[in-house]
């Protein structure tokens, strides 16, 4: 506890108040993501020095389908829909709002996005780059164990109720589910 | 006026807007680059070395330290020990007095084995590699002919305390070429001239610079200080069709070209490291080891001509050596050169069987035809320089052009 005191005081120490305050929106936005909400703020602070800030007009893809993923992309304001297209045809699956992310897979996994992101609503998005984060293992170690406990969370809950849905629907040998939630 | 030649209007007008601004800004460098020319090589090599270090700064972790404390102490340390190093260099650079004696020896000593290998009578062969060879030995006693002044400063020096029990030394190998060679010269390449003080004068330039190199850690730290601003400033310009596949790019470039580099700098610094050690050994004085073998590591970033200028200049220096007192017992004034040989072989064969597979493994695989005309072109280009930063350049060059046209692949651009 004193550990982390002092680093916060030594933060506030060498970054200036006024730069704090500007950044104050973004680490305020920041904390309320899932996947950031346990670090603390002076690790939210250092982290938003690896995010690129982006703005995307209505209609423009943030990514799409079949493109390697390598960033995960938080959304501040606007809307995105996430879109699978079949037999020519683009569906809606998801739409994200504020304060929610897309893309957080790619943090993990190098594979092809499976989904395309068109912006429905004019959109400001920050970036988080798969090797931004890799880099974090050896300079912050702390932050990016935080950050990759959450991803970690947030695929075991997918694993779980992808489980319950097969339950429900009956599909497949109950006991492999078991073992593998 | 409809929406579609509004629109047209504002294309035009932003195109002919961005096409000003770039002119302009390209105006704008051109001069300022003009203008700090003289600082532009202290700029780079502290920008290199901030590159170089920054993942040791990066894995530097002192807890509760914040990276402005870390990076001030870092940056002292590193230039303190820099600063050491030069000095001690400085002192191993021979100084005018020395340069004389060492011209004079060194002209003395070519000449002399020209004469026993090439200068005989009768043979067809050495009649033929005399006639080849003249115009390179012409040039070497002109580079190494003192002028007017430098002989009336020798001669000062010299002749007014002269040691009559040296029956070798440095007088005698004057006068000698002095009256053997000096006229040839004088008469053959008298236009000449202009070269040998256009060399003194680059000398001189780079001794006034030094000032310029204070430069130096001021860049080193504002670059290791940066947290990623500059980096997302440009990457800001790139339009979102093309972010992430920029931000693709730059990683893995900066990934090989990072490795490659680092991987020189460990690679060169070993070769010098064994060189001086076997340098020391065979008898070589520190102060020459030294300076030998820290030239020898820069030349071996050339490659196939890099371990020749390390060998050459040893030689040259075991030509003039006067005593050799070495840990070693095997070698003398006379033999010499073999020790020389001998620790040029023994560094190569350490730098391809373990510092090369080790350092750089396969990540940059140049053609050696490649590599040649490109040391070939820096050399016509820049000179030393030139020949050092060819081979990088060209690593950059092919690392940026394979990732450009595989992740614009993946993303399905082209």
């Amino acid at each position: 506890m004193s550990n982390r005191l002092a680093q916060e005081i030594l933060w506030k120490a060498i970054v200036k108040n006024a730069k704090y305050k500007t950044k104050g929106t973004l680490i305020s936005f920041l904390k309320e993501i899932y996947i950031f909400q346990s670090l603390s703020d002076w690790q939210i602070a250092r982290l938003s020095n690896f995010l690129y800030k982006r703005v995307y007009e209505v209609g423009e893809y943030i990514f799409e389908a079949k493109h390697p993923g390598a960033a995960l992309f938080l959304v501040q304001k606007g809307e995105v829909d996430i879109e699978i297209s079949k037999n020519d045809q683009n569906y809606t699956i998801a739409t994200i709002r504020e304060k929610e992310c897309l893309g957080d897979m790619s943090l993990v996994d190098k594979s092809e996005r499976s989904a395309a992101a068109r912006v429905k609503k004019r959109a400001i998005v920050y970036a988080l780059h798969r090797k931004d984060l890799e880099r974090m293992l050896y300079t912050d170690p702390d932050i990016a164990a935080k950050v990759y406990r959450s991803l970690a969370g947030l695929i075991a809950e997918r694993l779980k109720s992808m489980n319950d849905l097969f339950e429900k629907n009956d599909l497949g040998n109950s006991n492999e589910f078991q073992s593998a939630g | 006026m409809n929406s579609s030649q509004q629109d047209n209007h504002k294309k035009y007008r932003s195109i002919a807007f961005y096409t000003i601004l770039g002119l302009f800004l390209l105006l704008v460098t051109y001069y300022v680059f003009v203008g700090i020319r003289p600082l532009l090589v202290p700029m780079i090599f502290g920008a290199l070395l901030a590159y170089l270090c920054k993942p040791v700064i990066a894995n530097m972790r002192v807890r509760n330290v914040k990276s402005f404390a870390k990076l001030c102490v870092f940056t002292l340390l590193i230039f303190s020990a820099l600063a050491i190093a030069a000095s001690q260099v400085k002192n191993a650079i021979p100084n005018a007095e020395e340069q004389l004696s060492l011209k004079i020896r060194l002209q003395y000593k070519i000449n002399q084995i020209y004469d026993n290998i090439v200068d005989k009578e009768g043979s067809y062969l050495s009649t033929w590699l005399k006639a080849e060879t003249a115009s390179l030995r012409n040039n070497i006693n002109t580079l190494l002919t003192l002028n007017e002044p430098e002989q009336a400063e020798f001669e000062k020096i010299y002749l007014n305390n002269l040691d009559e029990n040296e029956e070798y030394s440095i007088v005698s190998y004057y006068l000698y070429v002095k009256n053997n060679y000096y006229g040839q010269v004088r008469k053959l390449a008298s236009s000449k001239e202009s070269i040998i003080n256009s060399f003194n004068v680059n000398l001189s330039e780079i001794y006034s610079s030094f000032t310029a190199w204070l430069l130096m850690p001021i860049v080193f730290f504002f670059l290791l200080f940066d947290q990623g601003k500059i980096r997302r400033y440009l990457v800001s310009f790139i339009p979102n069709r093309y972010f992430e596949l920029s931000l693709n790019i730059a990683y893995k470039v900066d990934k090989a070209i990072g490795s490659y580099l680092r991987g020189t700098f460990v690679q060169c610094s070993l070769v010098a490291l064994s060189l001086f050690v076997c340098f020391f050994l065979i008898g070589f004085p520190f102060k020459a080891a030294l300076l030998i073998s820290i030239i020898a590591g820069v030349a071996n970033a050339i490659p196939f001509l890099g371990p020749l200028i390390g060998l050459v200049i040893g030689l040259l220096y075991s030509l003039i050596i006067e005593d050799v007192n070495g840990i070693l017992p095997l070698f003398s004034v006379e033999n010499i050169y073999w020790g020389v040989i001998l620790s040029v072989a023994i560094a190569q064969a350490l730098d391809n069987i373990y510092f090369q597979p080790f350092v750089l493994g396969n990540a940059v695989n140049l053609h050696p035809l490649i590599v040649v005309l490109g040391v070939m072109a820096g050399a016509g280009l820049m000179g030393w320089v030139g020949m050092l930063l060819a081979v990088p350049s060209i690593v950059m060059l092919k690392v940026v052009v394979e990732t450009l046209t595989q992740q614009l692949k993946a993303y399905k651009i082209i």
